[in-house]
């Protein structure tokens, strides 16, 4: 069995009892982030970390991530020297700062910009990081767009089932990338206003930033009553940038994840859908659920909260769960105020008690990539 | 252990211009894939070539890693944004993910398994091939599809800094792939990963218990003297030379191992080292 032992998030959301409190009011502080599209000038909400400059550089990366590893570390009252074996697993949409500043400085410079001798590429954050705690184990980096951090568990939990490692530090990083904003605004995916998944005047995404991180176990380093069950991640190839409208492809990896989490349909307490508010995304979700799921459980969104923080949404989506349900509810996300006409169920307006029970977690992106895993929190003992 | 059933290998030495691979890839698919780049072909034309002749189920699974993944479109839309002031095109921005050439390997082969795209600071060919194989031996894959793709890149002194090589460094581009599975009679070899990297007092601890007779391939990184002493450790094991046929590229690894398999049997053991860390895989056609 693989137990959660605990998780930690930085996102727009807050800290502490303050994201507690605004998970359960329903009340989340959306910013705006301008960009330069053909010499117009454009504005979309976005939901930032925090007022650092944007200029990122790999020092900000390592202070975010850093910053995510001690709060969890310290939450879980553990030190680095406690994690004899321990494997990171990074996921994230964005290009390797440590590959993208060299090339943009040969760009900018005309010259072969600076490496310090030093080869960077994929796979510098995590290789970094464990230098800087002194873990001894492996590392390995997920990039599969919006996906990346879910399989980033996945496979850091199916390494731990294999022994090849006693623990897992699962990261997830997304942060303002101009080049993303751009592109998504090109591709006209963002909304001008406001997020509102499965509504049916949702016109687009808001994107956010986010760094998290869950540590996994396989032993009982600390009592927990969170358990992954299994998942499955799969790929289907009707659009590189989104899935089946049919829903064909999203019931399916649905329907593997429970197979390998050995539960039926029934089992299921919620769903936390993914929910981008993409037109086509959310019809394709909405259908996959309905093919998937003869009784459709109740779903939830997180995204109204911190945005869709593309490849971190994996793990910060997860701790953003975590903490709710520690404190007794699933999070209601009052933005879906008229539902689309097709869609056969609402997901939640308002914030539902509940204590304890399985749940999914599903995520979808660009590539193709489909992933979806089932999460377990026991009943707290009498 | 697993089984290497298929072998799929592109590799070369680009001079002043990246190859074009569109005339190559229709006339080893019969396809036109459009909306795709160097990068992307590259890893098509490679999973191809380990595919051909084999039936694929639609769960195989693919694990593609690069060094770099897909540099020169990243190099193209910084090109646009702070050169020519200009945004970026819709097809670039969509391949920038790496994972996109995951994508069209996928729709070639009909594939719906898992498609990764991993990477590793030090030795990403080693860790993709350590997850597959925890993977099928825990049976989570029955089949799976491996890659290795690095392009070159015309911005040679880029690229140089990029690797941390000096700039007289040989460097080439490949894509070089294998199908893989659970063990079998039918299998072409059989190939294992240490499951953790070693520092040099576990390398030497390891390399006395190889068997004699086995091929030693040599990661481009190390040093002619820290082969010498890994050869002297070894009781007269062969060394195995690939070295001239290639240029410099990250995923080189699964090249050397395409390479001894194609033309060779027996046992190879290839040692890799970066920042004096090791790493060995071992394949074998007797097994």
């Amino acid at each position: 069995m693989i137990s959660i032992i605990g998780g930690e998030l930085l996102c727009a959301l807050g800290q502490g009892t303050a994201r507690i409190e605004a998970l359960r009011t329903g009340q989340a502080t959306v910013g705006r982030m301008a960009v330069t599209l053909n010499d117009r000038q454009l504005s979309f909400p976005y939901y930032r970390l925090d007022d650092t400059s944007r200029l990122v550089s790999t020092a900000l990366i390592d202070a975010y991530l850093d910053r995510v590893v001690s709060g969890l570390f310290h939450k879980l009252a553990l030190t680095p020297s406690d994690l004899g074996n321990i494997g990171v697993f990074l996921g994230s949409s964005s290009i390797d700062y440590s590959l993208a500043r060299p090339i943009e400085q040969a760009i900018i410079s005309g010259t072969a910009g600076h490496g310090h001798g030093r080869r960077v590429g994929g796979g510098n954050y995590a290789d970094r990081l464990m230098t800087r705690l002194d873990l001894q184990g492996l590392s390995l980096t997920y990039n599969t767009a919006c996906t990346s951090s879910a399989n980033a568990l996945m496979e850091a939990a199916a390494m731990l089932t294999g022994h090849l490692i006693d623990h897992a530090l699962v990261l997830g990083l997304e942060l303002f990338s101009p080049t993303t904003v751009e592109g998504f605004a090109l591709m006209q995916l963002l909304s001008p206003d406001q997020l509102r998944p499965f509504d049916q005047h949702r016109n687009g995404m808001v994107l956010g930033e986010a760094v998290s991180a869950v540590l996994l176990s396989r032993h009982e380093l600390r009592p927990s009553p969170w358990h992954y069950l299994g998942g499955q991640s799969s790929c289907e190839t009707y659009s590189v940038t989104g899935p089946d409208p049919s829903g064909v492809g999203i019931a399916r990896v649905i329907t593997a994840a429970l197979a390998a989490a050995g539960l039926v349909p029934g089992s299921i307490t919620a769903i936390k859908a993914h929910g981008t508010a993409s037109d086509s995304m959310d019809l394709a979700e909405m259908r996959g659920m309905a093919l998937a799921f003869a009784t459709l459980p109740p779903y939830f969104l997180l995204k109204p909260y911190i945005g869709h923080t593309l490849g971190g949404c994996g793990v910060a989506e997860l701790v953003l769960m975590m903490e709710g349900l520690t404190a007794g509810f699933l999070p209601g996300a009052p933005t879906a105020t008229i539902l689309d006409q097709e869609f056969t169920a609402a997901p939640l307006q308002q914030g539902m008690a509940v204590a304890a029970g399985r749940f999914m977690l599903n995520y979808f992106g660009f590539g193709g990539n489909n992933t979806s895993f089932i999460i377990e929190k026991s009943e707290p003992p009498a | 252990m697993i089984a290497i059933n298929g072998l799929g290998r592109h590799n070369s030495i680009p001079d002043q211009h990246q190859p074009d691979l569109a005339a190559e890839l229709r006339s080893l698919s019969g396809k036109v894939y459009r909306r795709t780049d160097h990068f992307i072909q590259l890893a098509i034309i490679g999973a191809h070539k380990a595919a051909a002749g084999h039936e694929l189920v639609p769960q195989t699974a693919i694990y593609m890693t690069s060094g770099q993944g897909n540099i020169s479109v990243f190099d193209r839309i910084c090109d646009q944004r702070h050169v020519r002031k200009e945004l970026p095109r819709p097809v670039d921005f969509i391949n920038l993910l790496s994972n996109s050439a995951g994508f069209y390997v996928a729709g070639h082969l009909g594939l719906k398994g898992k498609n990764l795209f991993v990477s590793h600071q030090h030795f990403p060919v080693q860790m993709a091939l350590l997850a597959v194989q925890n993977d099928m031996q825990l049976g989570r894959e029955q089949a799976a599809l491996i890659g290795g793709v690095d392009e070159w890149i015309p911005r040679q002194d880029l690229a140089h800094t990029l690797l941390g090589l000096d700039q007289t460094t040989v460097l080439g581009e490949g894509s070089n792939w294998l199908l893989v599975g659970k063990r079998g009679k039918k299998a072409l070899a059989h190939l294992a990963v240490t499951p953790r990297i070693l520092d040099l007092r576990q390398l030497q601890q390891l390399l006395a218990t190889v068997e004699p007779g086995t091929s030693l391939a040599f990661g481009k990184r190390l040093t002619a003297a820290e082969i010498a002493t890994i050869m002297a450790l070894t009781k007269g094991c062969p060394r195995y030379c690939y070295e001239e046929a290639c240029g410099y590229y990250e995923t080189l690894p699964l090249y050397v191992l395409t390479r001894f398999l194609a033309a060779e049997k027996g046992r190879l053991l290839h040692i890799d080292v970066s920042e004096e860390r090791y790493m060995l895989m071992q394949v074998s056609t007797q097994d």
